[in-house]
C-alpha cells in the first residue's frame, strides 16, 4: 500500500506543476488587433456571462465607430457620460489617434493606453473603462473607478486613549493616501506589486527612501515576487510566504491597522505592505520587543509610559508561566509556598477530584473556548457568553467541586495578563505554549517549567524577522537600541533610529533639545 | 540528509518523557501537612513522637458557597506514635495516617525535659539529615509535648503560627534547628533552649529556659535569668525594666530599645579575664516619680539607676551560670578562642574546669534616648513637678 501511495503523491504533484494556475485564457497575452470589429468580439468572448460588463456602442464625431467597455458600479457612470461621451459625441471630432484624444478631446486626468488584451481586461476589473475606436490601433484605459468603500474609522483591536484614532480600510488607495497624507515627502515610495492569478491583488510596498536600508528592500521584494498564488484575500495570505521561520509560533511580521503606528515604522527604517482588500497592514522587519509596544507608550509622557511597559513585560512572563508555576509549585514544591496560604489551597482542594494538571488543562480549555466563543458569535449573543462563562466558571464550578477558587484565580490572572500584550498576533502564541508548558511543569515540577521556558527562549534567539535577530537589541546586545525596550525614552533622548535598521541613517533628530528654563522654557528671559 | 539521521534521535529523547509520568508529584489534598513535632522519652528507651496535623477542611470550611461552620474536631489533629528511634516512629505514625506526612510546613519542634535528660544529639542529627525539614524551625523544651501540640489556637491557624508569632514579637532570636546543632558543636558545647508550658488548653506560654551541656540537660533558668543571659547574647533587643529613683522614691518603668554587650578577653599571668561591656539605649516609658525630664541631671539620675539595675541582673544571671551550672552559655570559649586561639588550645579540653574561674568584670552604661511624649510627670499640677 505504501509503495503505491508513494507513487501516487508523486503524479499529482508533476501534474500541479504541469497543468499550472494559469487565470486568463491563452488569447489574452496576444497584443490588441488592429481590427476594431476583432477586438470588440474578443473582449465579448471574454466577458460572456458577465451581466455587470457594459459594452456601450456610439458614434465618435457623429461618424466614427467605437465601444466603451466598464463595470457597472465600478465605474462611475457620470464621469464617463460628462467627461467620455458628451466630449466625443461632439461633430467636430476627428479620431486619428488616441494621443491626440486624450490630449484635446477627454477631460479626463488619468488615462493611458492599452495594447493586449490581459491589460486591458485588468483594467477593466479594476473599475476602469476601455474606449475602443474603429481605425484606431489599441484601446484606452480611462480611470473612472468609483466603488463602495467603508468610511475611515477607529480600528477595534487596537484602541488608544490618547492618540490617532484613523484606521485603514479595505481600500489600498484610500490606505496609501493616509499614509502619504502623514509623511509630505517624495521619499515616501509606494511600490505597486499585483499578487494572485485571479484576484491581481494590489500590494504595495511603502518605505522611506534616504531611511530604508537598501538590501531589506531588495529582499522584501524578492520575497513579495516569490509569491505566485491563484488568490490574495487578505495580508494574512502574504505573511505566511515572506516569513522567515514559518514552523515558529511567534509572529515574525508586525500587522496593524493604525496608520500612525505605520508611519512610525516607517520612519524607523521599517517597510510597510499594504494589500488591497485588507485593512491589515504588515511591517517588517520587527522583534519581540517591538511586539511590546504600543502606539499610545509613544504618545503619552515617558515615566508612566515606561511605567507602564514594564508591567507589560510581566504580564507578558505572567501570561504564559502563571499556571505552570501554580501547578508545579501546588504538586512538586508546597515547602515553597508559605504556610497559612498552603493551608487555604490545600482546604481549597479539598474536594477536588482531579489532580492539578487536569484541574488546570480543564479551565485554561474552558477559559480558551469561552473566548473564542466570545470572539465568533455575534455582538448580541456575545453578552450571554459572558454571562455564562462568568457563572459557571467562576461561581458554580468552584462550590461544585469541579475546580478549585484558587484555580480560578489563577486561569483570570492569566487571562488578563495575556489581554495586556498589546499585539493580539503575539497573544496566540502565548495561549498555544502555555498548554505545554503546563504539562511539563505538572509532571517535572519547576525543573520542567524552566526546562519549556528555556526551550521557548532558545527558540526566539534562533528566530529572525528578515535577518534580524527577533531579541534585538536584548540578543544581540545593543546598547543604544535600549533606550526603546527597558524603557521609553523621552522624545528629546531617541534622537537615533534603531541601528539595525538604518545604519545610513541613523540620527533622526538634533542633539541637545532637552527642553527646560536654558532652553527658552523660561519666560522670565525673555521679558 | 542529517535531517533524517536526527528523527529517530528525536523519538528517543522525547519517548522516555512518556514513562517517567508524574513520579514525584504530591497532591495538596494528599499531604498531611505537619505543622509542629513533639518529642519525648518513652519507657524502656523508646522515643514517643507527637505530630500537629493541620486540617485544612476545618480550618478553612470547605470551597466557597460550601462553608462548614464548626464541623466538628479542631482546626488541627494531635497525633503520636512509639518507637525505637525517631524514624522509625515516624515510620509507624505513617502507617496510621492516610496522607503522606510532608516536614515542609513545620515551623516547632518541641522537646520533653525527659528526652533531652536522656540526650537529644540523635534528634537533632535527624532533624538535620532529613531533606524536608526545615531547619528554620524552633526548638523548644516542655514537660509535656503533646499538651504544646494539643493546644487549639483561638486566633491563628495553628499553636504552631501562634508560638511562632510569640517568638516574633518578642522580638529576641528564638532557638530554631540550625542554631541549636551550631551551638551544640561549637567551642563551648552548651545550647540555651527556651522553655514552652500551656497555660490552659488554648495558650502557650514561653518561660524561661533550659541548659544544656553536651546534648544534655544540666539545668532550668528562670524568666529573669534567661532574659539576661539572652540580653548578654544581644539576643533580645526590647525589654522592660522597672527602677528605683532615689530622689524620687517612686519607680520607673524604661524600655530598653537597643543594647550592645561586648565582650573583651583577657589573659593576664594565666589569669582569664573577662570584662563585658553593656551599652543600652532606653526610653522612658513611666514616670511615677515628680521629676521633670527635661531636667538633665535627673536623666543622667534614671541612667544611673538604670545602670545599677543591669550590673545586678548581669551578676545574678553570672552567679547562675558560671557558678551554679557551670555552663558556658554566654560565649565566652568562643571569644577567647577567637583572642587567644593558642591558649584556648591547652585548655579546651578542660574549658569546664576553666569557665567558671573566669574573673568577670562587668561595666554599664545606659543612655536614656527617648523621654516619651511629655517631659514632665502627666497629671501632675505644674507646681508639684520638681524642675530641679
Amino acid at each position: 500500500m505504501s509503495i503505491f501511495r508513494g507513487i501516487r503523491k508523486k503524479k499529482r504533484k508533476k501534474e500541479i506543476i504541469s497543468q499550472g494556475i494559469d487565470g486568463w485564457g491563452s488569447q489574452l497575452n496576444s497584443s490588441l488587433d488592429a481590427d476594431f470589429e476583432e477586438n470588440r468580439r474578443i473582449f465579448r468572448d471574454l466577458f460572456t456571462d458577465c451581466y455587470d460588463v457594459i459594452f456601450h456602442p456610439f458614434r465618435v464625431g457623429e461618424q466614427v465607430q467605437a465601444e466603451l467597455i466598464y463595470i457597472q458600479n465600478m465605474s462611475n457612470v457620470e464621469e464617463i457620460n460628462e467627461n467620455v461621451l458628451t466630449p466625443l459625441m461632439e461633430k467636430k471630432v476627428d479620431p486619428r489617434d488616441f494621443q491626440t484624444i486624450l490630449e484635446r478631446r477627454l477631460p479626463i486626468s488619468s488615462a493611458k493606453p492599452v495594447s493586449t488584451f490581459s491589460e486591458g481586461a485588468q483594467a477593466l476589473t479594476m473599475g476602469n473603462a476601455l474606449l475602443l475606436i474603429k481605425g484606431v490601433a489599441g484601446a484606452l484605459d480611462l480611470s473612472v473607478n468609483k466603488w463602495e468603500k467603508r468610511g475611515i474609522t477607529e480600528p477595534e483591536n487596537e484602541p488608544v486613549i490618547r492618540g490617532p484614532k484613523e484606521g485603514f480600510i479595505e481600500s489600498v488607495r484610500i490606505n496609501t493616501t493616509l499614509i502619504r497624507r502623514r509623511l509630505r515627502t517624495p521619499q515616501l515610495k509606494l511600490k505597486s506589486l499585483h499578487l494572485g492569478r485571479y484576484t491581481h491583488t494590489e500590494v504595495i510596498v511603502a518605505y522611506m527612501e534616504d531611511i530604508v536600508h537598501p538590501d531589506l528592500l531588495e529582499e522584501v521584494i524578492r520575497r513579495l515576487e516569490r509569491i505566485d498564488i491563484d488568490g490574495v484575500i487578505d495580508s494574512g495570505y502574504i505573511e505566511g510566504f515572506i516569513e522567515d521561520h514559518p514552523f515558529s509560533p511567534f509572529p515574525q511580521v508586525l500587522t496593524t491597522e493604525k496608520t500612525d503606528v505605520v508611519t512610525a515604522e516607517l520612519l524607523e527604517g521599517r517597510i510597510a505592505i499594504l494589500v488591497d482588500g485588507s485593512p491589515v497592514v504588515l511591517v517588517v522587519p520587527i522583534t519581540l520587543t517591538t511586539m511590546l509596544q504600543a502606539a499610545e507608550d509613544y504618545y503619552s509622557r515617558y515615566i508612566p509610559a515606561t511605567m507602564i511597559r514594564s508591567l507589560r513585560y510581566l504580564m507578558f512572563l505572567v501570561s504564559i508561566a502563571l499556571p505552570s508555576f501554580y501547578v508545579a509549585t501546588t504538586t512538586f514544591h508546597q515547602e515553597a509556598i508559605p504556610t497559612e496560604q498552603l493551608i487555604s489551597f490545600a482546604a481549597a482542594r479539598e474536594q477536588i477530584p482531579v489532580p492539578s494538571l487536569v484541574e488546570a488543562l480543564l479551565m485554561e480549555f474552558a477559559f480558551e473556548a469561552l473566548r473564542e466563543a466570545g470572539l465568533r458569535l455575534p455582538r448580541i449573543i456575545g453578552s450571554a457568553v459572558t454571562i455564562v462563562g462568568a457563572l459557571v466558571i467562576g461561581e458554580a464550578a468552584v462550590s461544585a467541586g469541579l475546580v478549585s477558587a484558587p484555580m480560578v484565580i489563577v486561569v483570570a490572572a492569566t487571562g488578563i495578563a495575556s489581554f495586556t500584550i498589546p499585539r493580539y498576533a503575539l497573544g496566540l502564541p502565548m495561549r498555544a505554549l502555555r498548554f505545554p508548558l503546563l504539562i511539563l511543569s505538572g509532571t517535572l515540577g519547576i525543573v520542567g517549567m524552566l526546562l519549556g521556558l528555556f526551550a521557548i527562549v532558545v527558540h526566539l534567539c534562533t528566530l529572525s524577522s528578515f535577518g534580524v535577530p527577533y531579541l534585538s537589541p536584548l540578543a544581540p546586545w545593543q546598547k543604544r537600541d535600549l533606550k526603546d525596550v527597558l524603557w521609553r525614552a523621552p522624545w528629546w533622548k531617541m534622537d537615533r533610529r534603531p541601528q539595525e535598521l538604518s545604519p545610513s541613517n541613523l540620527r533622526r533628530e538634533a542633539p541637545d533639545q532637552k527642553p527646560g528654563p536654558a532652553q527658552g522654557g523660561d519666560r522670565r528671559d525673555s521679558k | 540528509m542529517t535531517r533524517k539521521g536526527i528523527r529517530p534521535i528525536h523519538c528517543l529523547i522525547l519517548l522516555p518523557l512518556l514513562l517517567v509520568g508524574c513520579w514525584d508529584r504530591q497532591e495538596l489534598n494528599h499531604l498531611a501537612i505537619i505543622s509542629a513535632l513533639g518529642i519525648e522519652q518513652a519507657q524502656d528507651g523508646k522515643i514517643t513522637v507527637f505530630t500537629q496535623e493541620i486540617t485544612p477542611r476545618t480550618l478553612k470550611g470547605g470551597g466557597m458557597g460550601a462553608t462548614s461552620e464548626g464541623g466538628g474536631g479542631g482546626k488541627t489533629l494531635l497525633r503520636s506514635e512509639t518507637g525505637e528511634t525517631v524514624p522509625d516512629a515516624l515510620f509507624k505514625l505513617q502507617k496510621k495516617v492516610g496522607r503522606r506526612l510532608f516536614w515542609g510546613h513545620t515551623m516547632l519542634v518541641v522537646f520533653g525535659e525527659r528526652a533531652v535528660r536522656q540526650g537529644i544529639q540523635p534528634q537533632i542529627d535527624f532533624l538535620i539529615r532529613h531533606p524536608q525539614m526545615r531547619l528554620r524551625a524552633n526548638v523548644f523544651i516542655s514537660e509535656d509535648p503533646g499538651a504544646i501540640l494539643g493546644i487549639q489556637a483561638p486566633v491563628e491557624s495553628t499553636a504552631a503560627r501562634t508560638i511562632r508569632n510569640m517568638v516574633d514579637l518578642r522580638r529576641r532570636k528564638a532557638m530554631d534547628i540550625n542554631q541549636l546543632a551550631q551551638m551544640m558543636a561549637g567551642d563551648a558545647q552548651t545550647a540555651i533552649i527556651p522553655y514552652i508550658q500551656p497555660v490552659d488548653k488554648t495558650i502557650p506560654y514561653i518561660h524561661g529556659s533550659a541548659i544544656l551541656k553536651k546534648g544534655k540537660w544540666v539545668g532550668k533558668l528562670n524568666q529573669e535569668i534567661t532574659e539576661g543571659v539572652l540580653w548578654h547574647r544581644n539576643e533580645m533587643k526590647n525589654g522592660v525594666i522597672s527602677l528605683k529613683i532615689p530622689e524620687g522614691r517612686r519607680d520607673m518603668g524604661i524600655r530598653v530599645v537597643n543594647s550592645q554587650v561586648d565582650m573583651i578577653p583577657k589573659i593576664e599571668q594565666g589569669e582569664w579575664r573577662m570584662t563585658v561591656r553593656i551599652h543600652a539605649e532606653d526610653d522612658i516609658e513611666v514616670n511615677e516619680t515628680d521629676l521633670s525630664m527635661r531636667n538633665p541631671r535627673f536623666v543622667r539620675m534614671v541612667e544611673e539607676a538604670a545602670e545599677k539595675e543591669i550590673y545586678t541582673l548581669a551578676q545574678k544571671m553570672l552567679q547562675k551560670v558560671q557558678h551554679d551550672l557551670k555552663a558556658d552559655i554566654l560565649g565566652f570559649a568562643e571569644t577567647f578562642h577567637r583572642r587567644y586561639p593558642r591558649e584556648w588550645e591547652q585548655v579546651k579540653d578542660r574549658w569546664d574546669q576553666v569557665f567558671p574561674r573566669v574573673k568577670v568584670k562587668v561595666q554599664v552604661k545606659v543612655d536614656v534616648e527617648r523621654v516619651g511624649m511629655t517631659n514632665r510627670p502627666a497629671g501632675l499640677p505644674m507646681e508639684k513637678v520638681k524642675k530641679k
